[in-house]
């Protein structure tokens, strides 16, 4: 794992050695580097510029990542590129309706 | 105390001050871009309508298809010719935003949009705008606050920064002044 990278939480829990992660996520306590609150699999975490370690707590257990030299440019995991594509086609999907919505108020009123 | 610094990137950064005016154009500086097209350039105006960015080289992103890139991706052109949006690197994003402070802090919440300048919930008037954060695959129709580019959450750390790709298409003929960005974020 390393610096000015995206990773997805549950990449991130299995870095950190938590068992069964994914039966995890939405049904206990889930805090990674001091975010609370997580309870998708597939929300996006980045570990920012610098950074040397990331704590990890799932309900009662606790671990620390060491986190590695910065990536040259900002990267991301192969899973956190799924969900951004998936993030990318529900955009896509909004960006279309604003557009038929908007080309809708421009015809003319008869 | 945190800081938030918003900067239009270039060969050299311009700091994009309170009351300065991030201003899409043709070209070049004040020139104007063609309804239904989107802008060639970006700069900053300052609140007496200088220049400010001129001697910076400002980055500039365009707006060229949604999902017309591989697999689906967006494009977009930054100088060189079309290229798929989640190429572009940090260095090229035109609007960079760094929020820091003394305490190592979580970034969490965070939101970028355009709206109206008066009801955060109203598009902007008379413009189309798309955004995206660095390495997403589709541009956002970031209009109004219910449909704002949405940012990955930050680990803890003292200094944040974040890389927007912006784009802006005019609607109709005239200057868009009811068009203002807007950037959220929750620090704890």
């Amino acid at each position: 794992m390393i610096a000015n990278k995206k990773y997805t939480a549950i990449e991130i829990l299995t870095e950190a050695g938590i068992e069964k992660p994914e039966e995890k996520i939405g049904k206990m306590r889930v805090r990674i580097g001091g975010i609370a609150g997580i309870v998708k699999p597939g929300h996006i975490i980045r570990i920012p510029a610098g950074t040397k370690e990331v704590s990890v707590i799932v309900g009662q257990e606790t671990a620390t990542i060491p986190v590695g030299d910065d990536s040259e440019d900002a990267a991301v995991s192969e899973g956190a590129q799924k969900a951004i594509e998936a993030k990318g086609a529900e955009a896509t999907e909004n960006a279309e309706a604003i557009a038929k919505a908007k080309a809708q108020a421009k015809k003319p009123v008869k | 105390m945190a800081t938030y610094t918003w900067y239009l990137q270039g060969a050299s950064p311009t700091t994009i001050e309170a009351t300065d005016i991030i201003q899409f154009a043709g070209g070049t500086f004040d020139s104007a871009i063609t309804v239904g097209e989107y802008n060639s350039s970006t700069h900053v105006e300052s609140s007496v309508g200088a220049d400010d960015s001129s001697a910076n080289t400002p980055k500039n992103s365009k707006f060229i298809s949604q999902s017309g890139g591989t697999g689906g991706d967006s494009q977009v052109d930054i100088g060189g010719g079309t290229v798929d949006l989640d190429t572009i690197a940090t260095g090229d994003c035109p609007l960079k935003i760094n929020f820091a402070d003394a305490a190592s802090v979580t970034v969490t919440e965070h939101i970028l949009y355009a709206y109206d300048g008066s009801t955060v919930t109203d598009p902007p008037t008379g413009v189309t705008f798309v955004a995206a954060e660095q390495g997403d695959a589709n541009w956002t129709a970031a209009e109004g606050q219910a449909s704002p580019v949405t940012v990955a959450d930050d680990t803890a750390a003292t200094s944040h920064d974040f890389f927007f790709l912006i784009s802006v298409s005019p609607d109709s003929v005239g200057e868009k002044t009811a068009f203002k960005l807007r950037d959220e974020l929750t620090y704890s």
